[in-house]
């Protein structure tokens, strides 16, 4: 009698304990069954490599990269002729981003772009891991920022940061003046040290960059207006000053200059009471060229 | 317990050895040892014509829970509904039932079609953009970036005029956008006319374009 009670305990939990494999295996089973395995059927590869690339997909998805990602991605490599062995490649990078808890859609962005540019493969790779290289040094900025004493409000706030930082890597700007940017947010006061102006801050200067300034000089602008106290929607509106600027004929890194001496001479009260503070002023395309004028116009 | 009262419950219980059993008989020859053992045998007689019924496992509980007690204080009481251990009873049958519907759970979630759908970003506001291209003799002209995950066959441009003025109106969330436009299928342009542009990586520059957040107006200021 007593050896069939734990006979049933045995079994018991040994079904308890089985219980989360089955409901994980069940779970992958389904995953490629569903639009990965189809994508995969479809592909017109020779069965060694489809199974290679079977099992890197399959890596993928459990590391947590989405499975129509994943699909998505095999499915364009196919399309565009790629070879097995550089789609592996490919979803590797993508993989081990994932398995660094980085974001992951600018790589896929960036892999997607070259396979529809048409790049080689070999170079596909580079690029998107060099784009997953940046993402790190920008993860690892932002939580030096947290250490620092730089809040998060809300988690999407925090991959935000990450890719917005990345994009001003992406364009020069170095690290160490990201982190003179996120040592001037930590510095403010508690309701002004927030992830948002940091991304905001990367944001804008990466933009400034684009506009043609040097990073050095676009690290300095946005860095006068975080000392200064600006908040959000003041750094965001810093591109449009510069544009003003532009228009003027300055050259983008004079403009630069000049927008920082206006910052430094702005009183804080002056801004916080000026028409800028009135919402309808900074509406997206209110001052910029309409249909018709060759840049995207505002409807 | 005298040896004589020792003697006769291994008696009774059948199990007293050859040398105790001479012992016993001894010891019977006392007429005060003689009636008791008479009682006992005739008790046994009328025990052996009783049917019992069998116990059932929670008899001992159940009767346990019938005594009358001392009323506890509340908090004792309470205390003891939280750590007063339980016997828990259970058969095979409840067990797999339960092991299928941990196992089962989360694929119903994941299945489930009312759930409501994830909110990964939200984003009240959405801006119309119109991209123009100039491309006279252009038979089709696409526009291809990050808004469409660079699908090249996606959005085409239309050439209203006849004169290869193309252009195309595209709703937007905030964000930064790259993008190129595609000429025939084949070249790949960057917007001569675009507010910034970006190095692609790829020997390219993308063109830029940004989606201020009017939510901003109601945040941080």
């Amino acid at each position: 009698m007593a050896r069939r009670k734990y006979r049933g305990i045995v079994l018991l939990s040994a079904m308890a304990l089985s219980a989360p494999w089955c409901t994980r295996a069940t779970a992958q089973e389904l995953e490629t069954r569903g639009e990965l395995a189809r994508v995969l059927e479809r592909a017109e590869l020779p069965s060694e490599s489809k199974a290679l690339v079977r099992q890197k997909a399959v890596e993928a998805v459990r590391a947590g990269v989405a499975e129509r990602d994943v699909a998505d991605l095999v499915q364009r490599g196919v399309r565009r002729n790629v070879q097995a062995s550089d789609l592996v490649r490919l979803l590797d990078v993508v993989t081990q981003a994932k398995r660094q808890e980085l974001p992951t859609g600018p790589v896929l962005d960036k892999m997607r772009e070259g396979l529809a540019k048409q790049v080689p493969s070999d170079r596909i790779v580079t690029v998107a891991a060099r784009v997953s290289g940046t993402l790190a040094t920008s993860r690892d900025l932002v939580r030096r920022a947290e250490r620092d004493g730089v809040r998060v409000e809300a988690p999407t706030e925090r991959v935000q940061a990450i890719e917005a930082i990345a994009d001003a890597l992406g364009r020069g700007v170095a690290p160490t003046a990201v982190g003179e940017l996120s040592r001037r947010i930590a510095e403010a006061p508690r309701d002004r040290a927030t992830m948002a102006r940091l991304n905001v801050g990367g944001q804008v200067t990466a933009d400034l960059v684009a506009m043609r300034v040097s990073p050095r000089e676009a690290v300095e602008t946005v860095g006068a207006a975080l000392a200064q106290g600006f908040g959000v929607r003041d750094i965001v509106r810093l591109r449009e000053r510069l544009a003003q600027e532009l228009k003027r004929g300055r050259t983008p890194d004079d403009g630069a200059a000049r927008l920082r001496d206006e910052i430094r001479a702005e009183r804080p009260e002056a801004r916080e009471g000026s028409p800028e503070k009135d919402p309808s002023r900074d509406r997206p395309g209110r001052d910029r060229e309409g249909p018709g004028g060759g840049r995207p116009g505002r409807r | 317990m005298t040896r004589f009262e020792a003697l006769l419950e291994s008696h009774l219980a059948g199990a007293l050895t050859p040398d105790e059993q001479r012992e016993f008989a001894g010891l019977l020859t006392v007429d005060e040892n003689r009636r008791v053992f008479d009682a006992h045998r005739r008790t046994a007689r009328l025990l052996a014509g009783v049917s019992l019924p069998p116990l059932y496992p929670t008899f001992t509980e159940e009767v346990l829970a019938r005594l009358p007690e001392q009323r506890a204080p509340w908090w004792e009481r309470l205390w003891d509904a939280f750590w007063a251990p339980r016997a828990l009873r259970w058969n095979l049958a409840s067990a797999v039932a339960l092991s299928l519907v941990i196992a089962a759970s989360p694929l119903v979630w994941k299945a489930w079609p009312g759930r409501p759908p994830e909110v990964l970003e939200h984003s009240s506001v959405v801006t119309v953009v119109r991209f123009n291209f100039e491309a006279a003799g252009a038979r089709q002209v696409a526009l291809c970036g990050d808004f469409n995950g660079w699908q090249p066959d996606q959005i085409f441009l239309s050439d209203t005029t006849g004169r290869g003025h193309f252009s195309v109106t595209l709703p937007l969330k905030p964000g930064r956008y790259a993008y190129m436009f595609v000429v025939d299928g084949a070249s790949w342009v960057t917007d001569p006319r675009a507010e910034a542009y970006r190095d692609d990586g790829f020997g390219n520059q993308n063109a830029l374009v940004t989606i201020d957040d009017r939510d901003l107006d109601h945040g941080e200021t």
